[in-house]
């Protein structure tokens, strides 16, 4: 029986070649398993939706995850969201068609920021989520970038954010660059400034390495839920304990 | 013969999958003859109230659709497609709807400031005891994906309730052999699987 639960722990899958990796510092890529087993196990273990990226899309022009949702779709009755190297109309339609019910883009909006609002035209705002790379430049000021953090966009994090959501995305991806991959906690400042900038549901990425985190970032309030990978992934925690530890 | 509804809005393809999961066939349909003919229909939907109504209108459904609910045959309406079978919506304007159902859609606007859409799992509860299907939905936990919210305009039915920050909002009513759900039974697990379980086994008369 699914535990009831109002902040949404959903699990991120970085799919490469039909395996999951775990970058480090969005970097150096380590292989974890078969995205179908992984999938299963995490929906068993209580999962409220399942993000998968493809992390290499942008390199390639193309996102190649379709097959690993459509299967995922099969067996796992929760929502599904699918990012990377999403760069038109048609392949939002085919990720939705594949069994996503939300795609998450980046690259493409900062190169045609209207996307966001055909998107949401042509599908909904609730299938929109705005994936946002943050990395901090200032005492209380972050930068956007795309490509996995390796590309600055020289646009403030706050103002994108205010941007996007104004032309209708309906939730947003916000990762910390500076706290990917090291297990050190959220990035509890860009959520605070996140949370002031905008009304739409906020799903922190980035940085957790313990139970604590997970509580720290729920206490706050500011943001609807965490994907999280290597946490999960290392089996350093299960969804089922984080949900009976920090409600 | 069981049928979902293709009227031009929203994915179909988790709602076909979680059907057949449960071993039943099921047709995705706009054609009349077919829509006509079903035992059971599903109107599934999401996004806006007036692009619903008029698609519904534009593929000649509307007639299908209540003639389907005066022969007492199993109707259920998910998340748009519940929302387009009460009277009307405050969407953009105010917009009518089929009115089978004696409730209205309004636009969710909590007191404090919670995040919308409403999008997450929230728990459905009954506020007074019923029977039938409320071993299925009180106390349990369902997705929803919404920024409005149904009220119902009159007592008689069975009627599970949400709250989300101030707000308190219809999730789920049955009335005869109309079952209306403002979640996605097909994203919400196994809460999810066994109401549309129970609604794929509903008799036919």
């Amino acid at each position: 029986m699914r535990r009831f639960f109002d902040f949404r722990i959903i699990p991120r899958l970085d799919v490469k070649n039909g395996r999951v990796i775990k970058g480090i510092h969005l970097e150096g890529l380590r292989q974890v398993g078969d995205p179908r087993r992984l999938v299963e196990s995490y929906y068993n273990d209580g999962a409220d939706e399942i993000l998968f990226m493809d992390p290499v899309a942008s390199l390639y022009g193309r996102n190649h995850l379709f097959k690993e949702v459509a299967q995922a779709a099969e067996m796992a009755f929760i929502p599904m969201t699918i990012g990377g190297g999403l760069r038109s109309i048609s392949d939002v339609r085919q990720a939705l068609d594949s069994g996503a019910d939300k795609v998450a883009i980046n690259t493409e909006l900062h190169k045609r920021p209207t996307f966001v609002q055909e998107i949401a035209l042509a599908f909904g705002s609730q299938c929109c989520v705005c994936s946002i790379e943050a990395k901090k430049i200032d005492k209380n000021r972050w930068e956007a970038y795309t490509d996995n953090g390796r590309e600055p966009t020289g646009r403030s994090v706050e103002e994108w954010i205010k941007r996007v959501v104004g032309m209708g995305a309906g939730e947003l991806l916000i990762t910390s660059i500076d706290h990917e991959g090291t297990k050190k906690g959220f990035d509890l400042q860009l959520y605070e400034l996140a949370r002031e900038s905008c009304t739409v549901p906020i799903i922190a990425s980035g940085g957790a390495g313990s139970m604590e985190h997970l509580r720290q970032i729920r206490r706050q309030g500011c943001v609807s839920g965490v994907a999280i990978a290597s946490i999960l992934h290392y089996n350093l925690l299960s969804i089922g304990r984080i949900k009976e530890e920090i409600s | 013969m069981n049928v979902i509804v293709d009227y031009g809005v929203g994915n179909l393809l988790s709602l076909t999958n979680a059907v057949k999961y449960l071993g039943f066939e099921v047709t995705v349909s706009r054609e009349p003859e077919i829509i006509s003919g079903a035992s059971r229909l599903i109107l599934p939907g999401v996004g806006a109230f007036q692009t619903g109504m008029q698609n519904i209108a534009k593929n000649g459904l509307t007639n299908l659709i209540l003639s389907h609910v005066q022969k007492a045959k199993p109707l259920l309406g998910i998340c748009l497609g519940f929302q387009l079978l009460t009277k009307s919506s405050d969407e953009f304007g105010y917009h009518q709807g089929l009115g089978v159902l004696r409730a209205e859609c309004r636009r969710l606007s909590p007191i404090e400031k919670v995040p919308l859409p409403h999008m997450g799992w929230n728990t459905a509860y009954s506020v007074k005891s019923t029977s039938g299907i409320d071993g299925l939905i009180n106390g349990k936990a369902f997705y929803f994906v919404h920024s409005h919210g149904v009220k119902a305009l009159e007592e008689g039915g069975e009627h599970y309730y949400t709250s989300y920050g101030s707000e308190k909002f219809i999730a789920a009513i049955k009335t005869g052999n109309i079952l209306g759900v403002q979640f996605h039974p097909e994203k919400s697990g196994n809460a999810g699987l066994d109401l549309l379980n129970y609604f794929l086994r509903s008799e036919i008369l």
